[in-house]
């Protein structure tokens, strides 16, 4: 996770091109179910936490504009709110990291 | 794209057949882990250098993290005594600066030096530590008897003498309590775990991906920055308030 893997990802992409040019076979049917399972499995988590999380901030808005003097208790909460309920796209990630880089 | 999620592990000792035992060691990880450590004391250090008083930069800083900490658990907490909530300081700040410095590390350019937390056996470990320590509380604070009547919710308690119609309270208990609350410690486990492991994992994947796209231009510059220092912090922060409230919820059972 560094700029060593970032320059590893550079090379190898130039070589993998030129493979692609022929049939598609086991492998390939592999890596084509795998990119339609990442997308579906990040394109899906990510949708109701992320209007949740919306709804959320609306409300903390609403909160702050009652009652100035408590901005900083509600943005904490609403902070933590917030961490706790990205998890759940989180964990979308990292099915779809799972199925793109592991299997 | 495979090398994202390989992990380099030692097997055996170098240059020997002496195998590792439960399995090998993540070499990468431990020697993070190892420097995030000398990076901690060492800034601490420079903190706390000269003890003054009226405080000087350094001591200011680390009594402003302190005292921020100290009134955050003593207003969750809300222990009979100060000390009673003092008592839990240490763990939470010292949780909330490990898993600080254990994200931001990589801001050192040092080669082959990524995030312990990268790793799902460092979360794993610091997870199943702190539910550990909350089902060790609340063991502490009302007894084995005192936990298992926690754990068996809130129609077990009854008054008095063990009539038949305390009977259906205690069934409930046993039967739909109980399994709940241990499938919840499980739960607490793998989400607080997985949470920090997906959110810096995730945002390292999206750094290595955006050097790639961007060839190493200034995009990753300012993306590294917002990864290194906010998202550090936030995921530390919720880390260390959300077993500050399972050690809350498990010491305030009545």
């Amino acid at each position: 996770m560094d700029i060593s893997t970032a320059l590893m990802l550079l090379q190898s992409t130039a070589g993998q091109a030129a493979e692609a040019a022929k049939g598609v076979s086991g492998v390939e049917l592999i890596t084509i179910a795998k990119c339609f399972a990442a997308a579906f499995a990040i394109g899906l988590g990510v949708f109701a936490p992320g209007l949740s999380e919306g709804f959320a901030t609306a409300k903390a808005v609403e909160g702050i504009a009652r009652n100035p003097g408590a901005t900083g208790l509600i943005t904490r909460t609403m902070i933590i709110g917030q961490a706790i309920t990205e998890s759940n796209s989180i964990y979308a990630l990292v099915i779809a990291l799972l199925i793109l880089f592991v299997i | 794209m495979e090398s994202i999620g390989e992990r380099i592990v030692w097997r055996y000792l170098p240059y020997t057949d002496v195998a590792i035992p439960l399995g090998g060691l993540n070499i990468i990880t431990v020697l993070s882990t190892l420097a995030v450590m000398m990076a901690l004391w060492g800034l601490l250090w420079l903190g706390v250098r000269r003890f003054a008083w009226i405080p000087g930069r350094g001591q200011m800083m680390v009594e402003l993290f302190l005292g921020g900490f100290d009134s955050m658990v003593s207003s969750t907490l809300e222990l009979k005594t100060r000390d009673a909530n003092r008592h839990y300081l240490p763990l939470i700040s010292s949780l909330f600066l490990f898993i600080v410095m254990c994200n931001a590390i990589p801001v050192l350019p040092i080669p082959h030096l990524e995030e312990p937390t990268c790793d799902l056996n460092c979360t794993l470990a610091l997870g199943a530590m702190i539910v550990c320590y909350s089902v060790y509380c609340s063991v502490r604070a009302h007894g084995l008897k005192g936990h298992f009547a926690a754990m068996c919710g809130p129609m077990w308690h009854h008054e008095g003498k063990f009539t038949l119609g305390a009977l259906p309270g205690k069934m409930v208990g046993l039967g739909f309590f109980l399994p709940l609350h241990i499938v919840e410690d499980f739960s607490r486990v793998m989400s607080i775990s997985f949470r920090l492991f997906g959110n810096i994992t995730g945002g390292a994947v999206i750094l290595t991906v955006i050097s790639v796209l961007s060839y190493g231009m200034v995009i990753p510059l300012g993306l590294s920055a917002f990864v290194y220092v906010f998202e550090a912090a936030v995921q530390a922060f919720v880390f260390s308030m959300l077993s500050l409230i399972y050690i809350a919820s498990a010491l305030q059972h009545e």
